[in-house]
């Protein structure tokens, strides 16, 4: 086991504090759980950082599915040395008890940390024991990627002026051109000398003005980003398609890395058709390859929302999806059975789930790691009550 | 590191094999593709990406850092062939390799963390965080603080109430 570098070695005016998130997060996921306590007394950095989802999912105590992609990965994880680390902070701890205290007012924050306007995205790992109706019990993994396209957005300015304003739906190429082979540089702002290059930290922008945010379960941020200029499609420098004409809102749902390489990674739009922002009908789009082998993209209609259900989402919303996002549902270790996309809000007592497999539609139980928000009292009643009524 | 091959020119005769590394500072390494590939996602993209035949920038990484990350690939490419820790393959030359690189001063540490970050050598990374978080164990809040250069922010009501919630494991 790696030893002390040397006990003489005296750490002031450190350097470690200038480690970027993600990188500290791993550090400090190491350290036993004596010193995260002590960490929390330090600053209100590290107390909110120790809440992070991000930082969370990379806990080894949360069983999470171990990474086929990287065989020397496991050592990480699977360490016997840091596996007992905060379990027993969960019921003694206020701000633990509860799993994600945090998850609202990460969104919310990450909203206004960002110098982009429009970034209205987040990332995050949360782990469950909900199940789909034919899936396991057991623990799963959910990815959130939310993305709101809604023409209000789309007005504010964005960084990415190279966007045609008139085309509120349309997805930016702007990334991909910042990406291209002129190098490796996390993008063309940050190839100065900072060691923390704001953008190469903080993501790229995905579809016009959006910032996606990369987060634990991809440790790994940086040169994913420059190299393959969007996470998705891999290995690829081709631009997203144009999305689908006539969105009313527009949220994305990406499935966790799977295998070497993000092999196996899905990318779904789930979009409201519709015009002037009025939302007519709701359909889920995937990424597929363009057939002939040009290397193209294109969005494939995967469903279309039973009309029923389609009128109660959008009479729940009332037109203004900026609360609402998508998450991906892995379905356990096994999978394909239980994959679904998910929308979510965090006022429902339901997500609306797309069963992959099937192309059916679900109204689910929420995920109980979704903080329940209720705003002035006034609280839905179950969408599907032939699933639970609360009486 | 000696035995890394620094040329001062990209243009030299291409050998199979070899792809070309430029560091953050404008050093050239040639390296063995098939070691680094095999444990560092990023250079193994930036082969597939076509980067085989021209150096390849690697703006961030700095060149002491990369000698040590191209070192740390070759060793693990050659005697564990890429596998983990807990692989059978893992044996006492890679594990003293592994220790004697963990003893390297404060600041290479650092650069390596982010060069091992940026290339994604997972294994490396993983060596390299837990050093630091050694680094870090059995230190008081003070030095903690000191260890992050962080000023205390929070008021003293705060304080209070972080340090109630947390009485219960420190008394």
């Amino acid at each position: 086991m790696v030893r002390v570098v040397g006990e003489e070695e005296e750490m002031e005016a450190s350097i470690w504090g200038r480690l970027p998130d993600e990188l500290l997060e791993r550090v400090l996921a190491l350290l036993p759980l004596r010193a995260l306590i002590s960490l929390r007394r330090t600053c209100r950095r590290f107390r909110s950082l120790l809440l992070t989802p991000a930082f969370l999912s990379l806990l080894p105590n949360h069983a999470r599915p171990r990474r086929a992609c990287q065989s020397s990965s496991s050592s990480f994880s699977s360490s016997p040395r840091s596996s007992p680390p905060l379990a027993p902070l969960r019921p003694l701890l206020r701000s633990w008890a509860r799993p994600l205290p945090s998850l609202l007012s990460y969104f919310s924050s990450e909203r206004r940390a960002s110098s982009r306007s429009c970034s209205s995205s987040i990332h995050a790992t949360l782990h469950t024991n909900q199940p789909l109706p034919a899936g396991g019990g057991r623990s799963e993994q959910w990815t959130i990627a939310g993305a709101t396209l809604s023409p209000a957005a789309s007005r504010r300015p964005t960084a990415t002026s190279a966007c045609p304003a008139q085309d509120p739906a349309r997805w930016s190429s702007s990334t991909t051109s910042e990406a291209t082979p002129a190098g490796l540089f996390p993008s063309a702002s940050s190839a100065s000398s900072s060691r923390r290059p704001a953008t190469a930290r903080r993501g790229a922008l995905l579809p016009r003005g959006t910032l996606f945010r990369h987060h634990g379960a991809l440790p790994l941020v940086p040169s994913t980003w420059a190299l393959q200029g969007t996470w998705f499609p891999p290995r690829r420098l081709s631009p997203l398609p144009p999305a689908p004409r006539g969105l009313a809102f527009a949220l994305v749902g990406r499935q966790a890395r799977a295998g070497a390489g993000g092999a196996g990674e899905r990318l779904f739009l789930v979009g409201g058709v519709g015009r002037d922002g009025i939302t007519r009908s709701v359909c889920v789009w995937e990424l597929l390859p363009l057939g002939g082998g040009g290397g193209g993209w294109r969005w494939a209609e995967a469903g279309r929302l039973p009309e029923m259900m389609c009128r109660k989402l959008v009479g729940v919303c009332y037109h203004n999806y900026a609360h609402v996002y998508c998450a991906w549902h892995g379905g356990g270790a096994a999978g394909a059975g239980g994959a679904a996309v998910c929308v979510c809000c965090a006022t429902w007592p339901e997500v609306l789930a797309f069963r992959v497999g099937r192309a059916t539609w679900h109204w689910l139980p929420r995920c109980p790691l979704l903080r329940d928000k209720w705003s002035c009292g006034f609280r839905w009643f179950s969408f599907a009550p032939d699933l639970y009524a609360l009486v | 590191m000696a035995t890394t091959g620094a040329s001062d020119g990209a243009s030299a005769a291409k050998k199979e094999g070899l792809v070309t590394l430029m560091s953050g500072d404008g050093e050239i390494f040639e390296v063995e593709a098939a070691a680094v590939a095999a444990l560092s996602v990023t250079i193994r993209h930036a082969i597939e990406e076509g980067f085989g035949d021209r150096p390849i920038p690697l703006p961030i990484v700095g060149a002491r850092a990369l000698a040590l990350a191209v070192e740390y690939c070759r060793k693990h490419h050659s005697l564990g062939g890429g596998a983990g820790e807990d692989s059978a393959a893992y044996d006492d030359e890679l594990r003293a390799f592994d220790h004697n690189l963990a003893k390297v001063d404060r600041d290479t540490l650092f650069d390596l963390i982010e060069a091992a970050n940026y290339l994604e050598i997972e294994g490396l990374l993983n060596l390299m965080c837990r050093t630091v978080a050694e680094m870090m164990k059995g230190k008081s809040v003070e030095e903690l603080r000191r260890t992050f250069d962080v000023s205390n922010d929070y008021t003293p009501e705060e304080e209070e109430e972080v340090r109630r919630e947390v009485s219960w494991a420190l008394d």
